[in-house]
């Protein structure tokens, strides 16, 4: 998922930040790719290649070969809240068949009507995806859940349009719910709930097009969709075809009521309780490549406990309830919770500003987030990152110090040039400190660079990475095009999908 | 990739829950 000052920059700001995250992508050599053919042939020509400085790690690697993951109660529970999707979704269907029924309609009124159910269903259902339940979030990481709201967010928009057309050519009188004169109050609601739901919708796609602030966005997103569901509860309870008896129209107002509750809990009691809770700024550090470290310390409290990897949600100023809300990786030791650091690169109009935030400032932190961590059972690891997607991974490296993990681990990090290589100094100690072998990515390297050069593709990737892949765990982060190239390599190398931890920057 | 899986599971749900609808349209005329 993507967190740190990338998210925050795609989430946070307009066209620029993608035009320059699109600009680091390229300084970083990558570029949109499918698939590459043919992987494996392609490895065994490069591991001729291979150097024998790389063997002795590679060698090193393969020989930890810890039993794979069985399917655990993660995997149980990712599968159960898909389950519970389906069957809250499909709730309405189910209830509209328990008697009392009224009369059917022809098939197709009835197949509309059952399509609208479901997409108010589904509508009410996007908030619970976005309150950031951690239990929910846990089993596919926040970003995905994100995206799987975004996803279901279209289908229901399609779902709701699909809704009256349907009515309307298999029964023409359906027409008068959009007529003013046959009732101006239902016309009027009607045509506002079309209205809002074009407009959350378009909002979200052609946002950075029209140079809309993610905050502002945010504001209005969850205006609009509350909207949007309450004048669609309303719709179903004037209608009242299919609850006609009390119990019906309460579990309407139930679970669509409840549904909205959830986004006042998200934008309201969360905040709250934010306040009791408070950092304040204890340094603000510049870094390589544009990049500051902001350290936090807890005023009045234990300070954040969380997993190697993780990110949270970082608010700035007096007030939890800001408009400006961002998601940072946590850069530092996960055994240091009283001392947090959030390392954070220049890329929009939020994180441009990171350097003019004055020591004691107060912040909140809403979190920890994230599944991108690396297991106990886990034998070693990889990380291929790119940029400030060194970030979750610094984190994970200064945790395996405090710990004494001694597990083996390598870092494939890719950089525009060596003076903007993000933490480069301790890294360099990391080596000496852990099994831990980094091999830089130079896009633009001077003339008496020995390393790699350009962009991580999958030669590189053949010739440093060990033989037996799916024993080891597996993290990716950087930007999107960066993660095109590498992921599916990944997968088509064997890597199993839940050894495979990908963090986007572009999450919001 | 992740997002490819996540987008393919929402067809897949949507899929479902569309054939879910067709039934119950069904079962509601048929009866």
């Amino acid at each position: 998922m993507a967190k740190r000052l990338d998210v925050s920059a795609l989430g946070s700001d307009n066209a620029r930040i993608k035009k320059v995250l699109t600009r680091e992508a390229e300084s970083l050599g990558y570029r949109k790719a499918g698939p590459p053919a043919n992987v494996e042939a392609k490895c065994i020509h490069a591991r001729e290649e291979a150097t024998m400085s790389v063997a002795p790690m590679a060698a090193g690697l393969s020989t930890v070969r810890p039993p794979r993951r069985p399917v655990g109660p993660g995997a149980v529970e990712a599968v159960g809240w898909i389950g519970l999707y389906v069957a809250l979704a499909a709730l309405p269907l189910a209830a509209a068949l328990i008697r009392p029924v009224p009369p059917a309609r022809g098939v197709w009124i009835e197949f509309a009507v059952g399509l609208g159910f479901v997409a108010l269903a589904m509508l009410g259902l996007q908030f619970a995806l976005t309150a950031r339940f951690r239990r929910i979030a846990a089993p596919y990481g926040l970003d995905t859940l994100l995206h799987f709201h975004r996803q279901a967010g279209l289908v229901a928009f399609g779902l709701a349009l699909v809704h009256p057309l349907i009515l309307f050519i298999a029964e023409p009188a359906f027409l008068a719910f959009l007529d003013p004169r046959a009732g101006l109050i239902r016309a009027g609601a009607l045509w506002a709930l079309l209205g809002c739901l074009v407009l959350v919708i378009g909002l979200t796609l052609w946002r950075q097009p029209i140079g809309m602030s993610y905050d502002w966005w945010r504001v209005t997103h969850g205006v609009l969709a509350f909207l949007v569901v309450f004048i669609g509860l309303v719709h179903v309870l004037r209608v009242g075809y299919y609850i006609s008896v009390p119990w019906k129209q309460g579990m309407w107002v139930a679970v669509t009521g409840g549904a909205m509750l959830l986004l006042v809990h998200a934008r309201l009691i969360k905040p709250l309780r934010l306040r009791r809770s408070p950092y304040r700024v204890t340094e603000v550090r510049p870094e390589r490549g544009q990049s500051w470290t902001l350290a936090l310390e807890p005023v009045g409290h234990g300070g954040m406990h969380f997993e190697a990897g993780q990110f949270a949600w970082l608010t700035l100023g007096s007030s939890p309830f800001a408009l400006e809300q961002h998601p940072f990786s946590f850069a530092s030791s996960a055994q240091r919770p009283r001392r947090l650091e959030l390392t954070i690169k220049e890329l929009g109009d939020f994180t441009s500003r990171i350097d003019r935030v004055a020591p004691g400032t107060t912040a909140f932190l809403e979190g920890p987030y994230g599944a991108f961590t690396l297991d106990p059972d886990a034998g070693g690891a990889v990380f291929i990152v790119g940029g400030v997607g060194v970030t979750p991974v610094m984190s994970i490296l200064r945790t395996m110090l405090d710990t004494g993990d001694s597990r083996p681990a390598i870092l494939i990090y890719g950089s525009p040039n060596w003076n903007e290589v993000i933490f480069r100094e301790e890294l360099a100690e990391l080596e000496e400190e852990l099994r831990l072998r980094v091999v830089h990515v130079l896009e633009h390297a001077t003339v008496d660079w020995e390393g790699e050069t350009g962009r991580i593709d999958e030669d590189l990737l053949c010739r440093h990475l060990p033989r037996d892949m799916p024993a080891l765990e597996y993290f990716v982060c950087g930007p999107e095009s960066m993660m095109d190239v590498v992921e599916p390599f990944l997968l088509e190398r064997g890597v199993s999908l839940r050894r495979l931890n990908s963090e986007r920057f572009n999450i919001a | 990739m992740q997002h490819l899986y996540t987008r393919r599971l929402v067809l897949a749900i949507s899929t479902v829950l569309v054939l879910l609808t067709a039934l119950f349209a069904w079962v509601r005329t048929a009866a």
